[in-house]
């Protein structure tokens, strides 16, 4: 493999790594790896991600991080290996994924309608404190409130997993707690999620694996010291 | 969840934005008008010579309005970031029929805008026949405008593309349309083409969708 890359085999799990396995796997990578340029993005992957887990996915810029939370997503199909996954799977961008020119209520029940779940809007619009928002536009709301939400919108669907690519970037410090509040209620119903972060310390704490991508290598980190 | 029911909530999304927005509206509807009254100019103002180009001008019309609403399937979605998150949801033979809906909704809107404002400006009233021809070729280009709108969106292909490939390709509702729109012209012939036009279109569409989503 170019780039001296190693394989990385992950198993991340709620907790410690004998309850992780009995966990119900959400996404499972075998030897997954991505092609680009005819070269691969990082050395083949095989990553099972357990039910209501999250994971961090952190690198330098073009590391391969949102490479790796689309393949996971089902957005792109890997060059070489396999992906499973039960359930939906969900990916969103900088906190971004709904129609500007809605309203918030409009756009998080349109979003949750797509997956059968519109009467779960407005009780996810009430559990992240966002009623006052419904009326608003999406478009005229400023970056954290969008990021907050989209989630909203992401906690009605109810995905199986969830992939997050940096959604931190934008948020200020209270916007990062009210981040982790949703990610706790998406995990506690049993929602893994992957997220890419260039600021882990502030999302580690409850995470359950921290994976690094750099040249072309995916590394496993210890979650509390990164 | 049903692919019916992923269907109407892909459509349903779709119409709520445009009600929200009249994103499709304001950007087709303005257009057309100005191609007719500029082309009601331009072929004019004999009356005989208006009604000879009614027909042609109103499919023109139609297959111009066809690209502008196909930067609308995908395009938008992309610019605004939420082509992901409904890719996501949906399946996509549910999207592809849910998009395809609003599109063919929104050409059957712009032919009838564009028949009418014929009808008045050129004073020349479309024959039955033409309905076959708005309910068909519409249809044909509706399947056209989803499949390239996304085939363009999706790549680091430039947006022009997009009426490069629609141009052409509805070339055969351009023809067959004038044919039924125009008077005393046998219109079987040209009916049967404009469904098999269609139904060719929308079979390809379907089958090719999903490995358009792919990347």
């Amino acid at each position: 493999m170019s780039h001296g890359a190693t394989a990385v085999s992950e198993q991340v799990g709620s907790d410690a790594a004998p309850a992780a396995q009995a966990q119900p796997a959400v996404l499972e990578l075998s030897g997954v790896s991505r092609l680009h340029a005819g070269r691969p993005v990082w050395a083949p992957v095989d990553l099972r991600v357990a039910a209501g887990a999250l994971c961090i996915v952190t690198g330098d810029n073009g590391s391969g991080k949102t490479t790796l939370l689309r393949l996971a997503a089902g957005l792109l199909r890997p060059s070489t290996g396999s992906r499973s996954c039960t359930g939906r799977a969900l990916y969103v961008r900088a906190g971004a994924g709904l129609r500007g020119v809605q309203t918030v209520a409009a756009a998080v029940a349109g979003t949750a309608g797509l997956v059968g779940r519109r009467p779960a809007a407005a009780a996810a619009l009430t559990r992240l404190g966002l009623d006052g928002f419904a009326p608003r536009r999406v478009g005229t709301l400023s970056a954290g409130e969008r990021v907050r939400v989209t989630l909203a919108a992401v906690l009605a669907a109810e995905p199986s997993l969830l992939c997050l690519d940096e959604p931190t970037g934008v948020l200020d410090e209270r916007g990062v707690e009210d981040l982790l509040a949703v990610l706790r209620q998406l995990r506690a119903a049993g929602c893994a999620v992957l997220l890419a972060t260039h600021q882990p310390a502030a999302v580690l704490a409850g995470a359950d694996a921290h994976l690094h991508l750099s040249g072309g290598r995916v590394g496993r980190h210890d979650p509390v010291s990164a | 969840m049903s692919p019916a029911a992923q269907v109407f909530a892909v459509a349903r999304r779709e119409f709520d934005v445009e009600r929200a927005g009249r994103e499709v509206t304001v950007t087709t509807a303005p257009y057309i008008a100005a191609f007719v009254v500029l082309a009601g100019l331009a072929f004019g103002p004999a009356p005989s010579e208006l009604a000879r180009t009614a027909a042609g001008t109103v499919w023109l019309a139609v297959l111009v309005a066809a690209v502008t609403v196909g930067h609308s399937v995908a395009g938008v979605e992309i610019a605004e970031q939420s082509w992901d998150l409904l890719r996501g949801s949906v399946d996509p033979g549910p999207l592809f029929v849910g998009k395809l809906l609003a599109v063919w909704a929104a050409l059957g809107l712009a032919w009838l805008l564009v028949s009418a404002l014929v009808a008045v400006l050129f004073a020349a009233p479309p024959p039955g026949s033409a309905v076959w021809a708005g309910v068909f070729g519409t249809l044909g280009l509706a399947s056209l405008s989803t499949a390239l709108g996304v085939l363009v969106a999706t790549g680091t292909r430039r947006r022009g593309l997009l009426a490069a490939l629609i141009l052409p390709a509805g070339l055969p509702a351009l023809l067959a349309g004038t044919q039924l729109t125009t008077p005393d012209v046998p219109a079987l012939p040209w009916a049967v083409m404009m469904a098999l036009y269609a139904a060719v279109l929308l079979t390809v569409s379907w089958a090719v969708f999903p490995a358009l989503l792919e990347e």
